[in-house]
């Protein structure tokens, strides 16, 4: 089954067994819940655009491992131009959900899992790397969406893992036995947790000696005995509970985020794949960041295309379409829209062979791609409630417009350009409310800062990697000084 | 690239081909200097840039982008240097030249033998 069909991916989850708490309840259905499931949708959409021939070429890639079509989103980069398109796939799948579709966390964990466990085998001996192409081939031959999972809850910033007054603050083996470890810890902000078959766990950040129990990497089935999640808000998210038609903004898509509790999760040691080799943990972590960051190069740059799509429709929609301040606001959202492709795209084409086999990004490009993410789609965002005006905040529910009185007020005096219905006036500004202000914000707006690292972590790899001295040499050279 | 000149000469060709320089993180001109220096010690002729004449081929890049083995198919025994990596391994800058001297040492003592005759 290496391409699962759209529905065999939702029956697969109906399956899963997940112990859940949203909003002070635990929940019974996770598919169908309807706060959660519009986060399924997106996802699901990964398995269906990889069935369309019109996409198929993005969404699909020959396995490295076994020579049959998987679905891109389980593949090892086997080339720069494999990087250039997860790149591109990503934009697509940002344009036709406008939401965090989740897989891209599981695509880069396993990219950088495969070439650090293989450079560790080489120089420890150890049998990671074999253990882990075993995960992956099963990942690829089941069409799994794993959930790459890096984020410690990290208690006191001040302090490492091994100096917090709570030891369980960082991810952690509590016991280690013949058959497996016993692991205790929190990951914090778990993209697409609950829609997820497995999980792959890193460390989160690069471990000393003494920090060497928490220098952890490892897979599970996501609904494993000893996982709880506790399912994280969203802004405007109870508007999913309403039963509405539009105000949600996008009634279809969305993302999810949780915190997944490890109580003494077992994990047998075929699915170990990093623990204790304290050395590796700060390669794994600036690879799977530099994937990361490279993603938001895509996924970003698709859901700012629908952004930039209804700001110009809203102009459209109320007769300011022609004023050239509304045209050079749409160009200004494009040029910064298509910059931070042009970095996805960059990092990719720039990207190198690992000693594995697999291709990394170039990581000065990737993390100069992120920094740009954690700025521009504000901008982005700022211009389209510019363009959208204060209507998207302060326009009635679509349950006034129903209204048999209400209704009649708000047909006659919000409508824009008459040929128009006032609806469709309404759905575009609840789009970008939804987008800047609602439950897409969360993957739009602050995932752009903080997701795939907060913008300090680029700049301290910006500083690594800029070779300030060759800029010197070169200016010692113009200037006439000996280099 | 052939290896048709040095067998008639007795003396294998090993050539140096660099990427193109523009964001350099080793010296690589001191690394061409020293591997050329201990090359001919070694008995071999070192020729720099693109041209035929070659038994094996020595790619000098700056960075891990690789521009040199990108854009040149290898149809010659080669080894490729990426700032501080050497076929894909990482070793640091001060053994990139004792590890590329072991890789041309491996090609000559194989050629050596599918030759039937002295690599020097």
């Amino acid at each position: 089954m290496p391409l699962m069909t759209p529905d065999a991916y939702e029956d697969s989850l109906r399956r899963m067994k997940f112990k859940v708490y949203l909003m002070g309840e635990e929940v019974e259905n996770v598919v169908d819940h309807p706060i959660i499931r519009p986060s399924m949708n997106s996802v699901k959409m990964t398995y269906a655009l990889a069935q369309d021939p019109e996409h198929e070429a993005l969404m699909t890639a020959t396995s490295s491992l076994t020579g049959g079509t998987i679905n891109r989103f389980c593949h090892l980069h086997q080339s720069t131009g494999d990087l250039v398109k997860k790149v591109k796939m990503q934009r697509l799948m940002g344009q036709r959900t406008a939401a965090c579709f989740q897989r891209c966390v599981g695509m880069d964990a396993v990219n950088a899992v495969d070439s650090v466990t293989f450079e560790m085998d080489a120089k420890l001996g150890t049998d990671y790397h074999r253990r882990f192409r075993n995960f992956m081939l099963r990942m690829q031959e089941e069409d799994w969406t794993v959930d790459g999972a890096m984020t410690d809850v990290k208690g006191d910033r001040g302090l490492g893992p091994s100096k917090q007054a709570d030891p369980d603050l960082f991810c952690r083996v509590v016991e280690r036995r013949k058959e497996g470890i016993v692991v205790r810890g929190c990951k914090a902000h778990q993209t697409g947790a609950l829609n997820s078959h497995w999980i792959l766990v890193m460390p989160t950040l690069t471990m000393t000696r003494e920090d060497a129990d928490f220098a952890l990497s490892f897979a599970a089935p996501a609904d494993a005995e000893g996982i709880v999640y506790i399912y994280g808000r969203q802004s405007c998210d109870t508007r999913k509970l309403e039963g509405g038609r539009f105000d949600m903004g996008n009634r279809e898509f969305g993302g999810h985020e949780a915190m997944m509790i490890f109580d003494d999760l077992f994990v047998p040691w075929e699915n170990v794949f990093l623990c204790g080799e304290y050395e590796f943990s700060g390669a794994l972590v600036e690879r799977f960041a530099a994937y990361h960051r490279q993603s938001y190069g895509g996924c970003k740059v698709g859901v700012g295309d629908v952004l930039i799509g209804a700001a110009a429709l809203a102009a459209d929609y109320n007769g300011a379409a022609r004023a050239s301040h509304v045209k050079d606001k749409l160009i200004e959202m494009t040029h910064l829209n298509e910059t931070l492709y042009s970095c996805g795209i960059a990092c990719s084409a720039e990207g190198h062979r690992t000693a594995s086999g697999n291709y990394l990004v170039d990581l000065l490009l990737a993390n100069v791609c992120k920094q740009n993410v954690t700025r521009f789609p504000y901008e982005i965002a700022r211009l389209a409630e510019d363009i959208a005006g204060g209507l998207m905040v302060t326009m009635p529910s679509e349950k006034d417009l129903g209204h048999p009185v209400a209704g009649r007020y708000i047909e006659k005096y919000l409508r824009g350009v008459p040929s128009v219905p006032t609806e469709h006036r309404m759905r575009i500004l609840r789009l970008i409310e939804n987008l800047t202000l609602g439950t897409a914000a969360v993957g739009y707006r602050t995932e752009s800062m903080h997701g795939a690292g907060s913008p300090q972590a680029q700049r301290i790899m910006i500083s690594r990697q800029g070779n300030l001295e060759h800029k010197k040499a070169l200016a010692k050279r113009i200037a006439g000084i000996p280099v | 690239m052939s290896g048709g000149r040095e067998r008639e000469s007795g003396s294998a060709v090993v050539r140096i081909l660099f990427c193109g320089g523009c964001h350099p993180r080793i010296a690589r001109g001191r690394i061409a200097l020293d591997l050329r220096e201990a090359l001919e010690g070694m008995g071999c002729r070192v020729a720099y840039g693109g041209g035929d004449e070659a038994d094996f081929v020595v790619f000098l890049c700056g960075c891990l982008s690789g521009c040199a083995f990108r854009d040149n198919p290898g149809d010659v025994p080669s080894v490729a240097v990426a700032e501080t990596t050497v076929d894909f391994r990482e070793v640091g800058e001060e053994r990139i030249v004792p590890e590329v001297l072991a890789r041309v040492e491996t090609f000559l003592k194989g050629r050596g033998r599918r030759f039937g005759g002295a690599t020097s």
